[in-house]
């Protein structure tokens, strides 16, 4: 049964003022004199399709919602937004508000695709029942454990991590780059209708951005009764960021594969060491004693930023892991700290800049977009939708508005796939 | 005697574009048994769109080979919502859908996907294509069959819209 246009006149205002949005400013936004607002709101005329889902884009409100039987319409942006306010960053920051409405809206397009195709049974990662933290120590010590337990579980051993987003990304996990402030590396969002997503910021260089992914994978497993999770530079000290922070360093930095790392490079044993060897003739064994050479041993920038570069983090996350796994102390933690330029240096003489966290801003306008796994992910279902005889050519060139790529394009690759 | 009057019908995009892109926009108002619509959305997105098919179709509104209609009461409203919950169709096509299946219009489309969806969604909604509105116009005079497949062959040749037989004779 329809609404009446008075209940729709109510939803539209009430939309529009959840957004803060003066009926002048929506007026402008769909070419209509103010007037025409207040008689829309009031149910004394009723608007056209194209008015109503322009006024529906610019609130950012589903259309269907403006319609549905109950005033209590699902609507996964909103509530994700309210649950992000009680950041008040977040609250006073309407183009982060903005970034993210933009980025759930995207998995709200994803989620409806893979249900068209059938894709109703995707892994999700697994939810760790833990109990919370009574001290940092302990908090560490929790998401180093978990971060063991999912290498275990995805089978990683003790290597490096190389393409840390598409890992994720197959756990059911939607992951975006986002435009975020600078003080912000993550958001991790989890809500019924587009499952759980995480996006970092965009802007910060490659390693410090695989370590947000890992960070806010550990909410991800270890959060999950959470809707809405942010990571900035001031609550970093939170038991459940400190939580997420050794999931990370444990994660992408496992304590044998760093072991193995050092060895590699001859480092990492002991001044002394006393080996036994039996000695099968006389049953006994016997003891010989070899000692490295003074000061071979020693952890300098050159082996931190190699470590990095292995293992595709910062710098100060490399330096910080090994004084968490006892490899070198407070005062030698300190002198390598000092010494970052250096080994940033030393990657750039390799040419391996990609490696490097100089705490410099980038705008990586020549590299990939930042929702670039998001928006693979949703041509490569559209695609399949499409192939399926799901959804319309019209519709795959609604999506690739939404997604700024060539709509054309989207639709001569899905015919493509169909032959 | 005074002609039959012409059926309403809506025509989406995918249609309407194909006439547009051969600059042959006023056949439209020649067909034989259907008065051809434009939403106000279809415009929108063909203004979005397609710029020099734009201008064309802002020509064929003023001469009236053309006419706009704003889907706008509370029943295509709702259907137009309904239809855009699905996340199947464009939205232009969801108020053209709305519109057909509210004023038991007939609707034209060339999207196959649209087609099969809409037969299953919405049976009683008739559909027509770009080859049935030509083949009316062949019928009813308006053009030649030779006209006909030079059109054909211009959409296969400059505009990606290939049709699955030689020439309008073998369906004609």
């Amino acid at each position: 049964m329809a609404i009446s246009p008075e209940t729709l006149g109510r939803r539209l205002r009430e939309a529009r003022v959840a957004r803060g949005i003066t009926q002048e400013a929506a007026g402008e936004a769909i070419g209509v004199p103010r007037t025409s607002i207040v008689h829309f709101e009031a149910g004394n005329r009723v608007l056209s399709t194209l008015q109503l889902a322009k006024l529906a884009e610019f609130y950012k409100h589903p259309i269907a919602d403006f319609f549905s039987e109950t005033d209590t319409a699902e609507n996964a942006e909103e509530q994700v937004l309210v649950a992000l306010r009680v950041d008040p960053q977040f609250q006073n920051d309407p183009q982060l508000q903005e970034e993210v409405s933009r980025c759930v809206n995207l998995c709200e397009e994803a989620v409806a695709l893979e249900k068209l195709i059938g894709w109703t049974d995707q892994d999700t990662p697994p939810r760790y029942n833990l109990s919370e933290p009574r001290s940092r120590a302990e908090a560490a010590a929790q998401g180093a454990q978990i971060a063991n337990d999912e290498r275990r579980r995805l089978g990683l051993a003790d290597a490096p991590i190389h393409v840390l987003a598409d890992l994720i990304s197959n756990q059911g996990i939607w992951v975006s780059g986002a435009e975020l402030p600078n003080e912000m590396s993550g958001l991790f969002l989890h809500h019924p209708s587009i499952g759980m997503a995480i996006l970092v910021n965009r802007k910060h260089p490659r390693p410090r951005k695989r370590f947000s992914f890992a960070h806010e994978y550990g909410h991800a497993v270890m959060d999950q009764n959470r809707s809405a999770i942010v990571s900035t530079s001031q609550n970093a000290r939170d038991f459940g960021e400190t939580r997420a922070n050794a999931f990370a360093a444990t994660f992408l930095m496992p304590d044998v594969g760093v072991r193995s790392f050092l060895a590699s490079l001859d480092k990492g044993s002991t001044v002394r060491q006393m080996q036994v060897i039996y000695n099968n003739a006389g049953r006994q064994g016997t003891e010989a004693q070899t000692r490295a050479e003074s000061g071979s041993q020693k952890l300098t920038y050159q082996v931190v930023a190699s470590l990095s570069r292995y293992f595709g983090v910062s710098y100060q996350a490399a330096v910080y892991r090994l004084q968490d796994l006892g490899w070198i102390n407070q005062t030698e933690r300190q002198a390598l700290l000092e010494h970052e330029v250096l080994g940033n240096d030393y990657l750039r003489l390799l040419q391996i800049t990609d490696a490097i966290d100089d705490g410099q801003i980038t705008d990586n306008a020549a590299g990939p977009r930042q929702d670039q796994e998001l928006m693979e992910r949703i041509v490569y279902l559209a695609i399949e939708a499409f192939r399926r005889e799901e959804i319309s050519s019209e519709r795959l060139l609604d999506l690739a508005d939404k997604l700024n790529v060539d709509g054309p394009m989207l639709v001569e690759l899905a015919e493509a796939a169909r032959q | 005697m005074a002609a039959p009057a012409r059926a309403p019908a809506v025509i989406d995009t995918s249609s309407l574009i194909n006439f547009l892109k051969i600059d042959q926009a006023q056949l439209l108002s020649l067909h034989p048994a259907f008065s051809f619509f434009v939403t106000d959305h279809v415009r929108g997105e063909v203004t979005r769109r397609y710029q020099v098919q734009f201008e064309r179709l802002e020509a064929a509104l003023r001469t009236g080979h053309l006419k706009e209609t704003t889907v706008d009461t509370i029943e295509e409203l709702q259907a137009f919502a309904e239809l855009t919950a699905l996340k199947r169709f464009g939205v232009g096509e969801c108020a053209a859908i709305a519109a057909a299946f509210h004023r038991n219009w007939t609707i034209a489309l060339d999207d196959g996907n649209a087609i099969k969806l809409i037969r299953r969604l919405y049976p009683e909604i008739p559909t027509e294509t770009t080859p049935s509105i030509v083949v009316a116009l062949i019928r009813a005079n308006v053009i030649t069959l030779a006209q006909a497949d030079s059109f054909r062959d211009e959409w296969a040749a400059n505009h990606r819209f290939r049709l699955p037989f030689r020439s309008f004779a073998e369906i004609l």
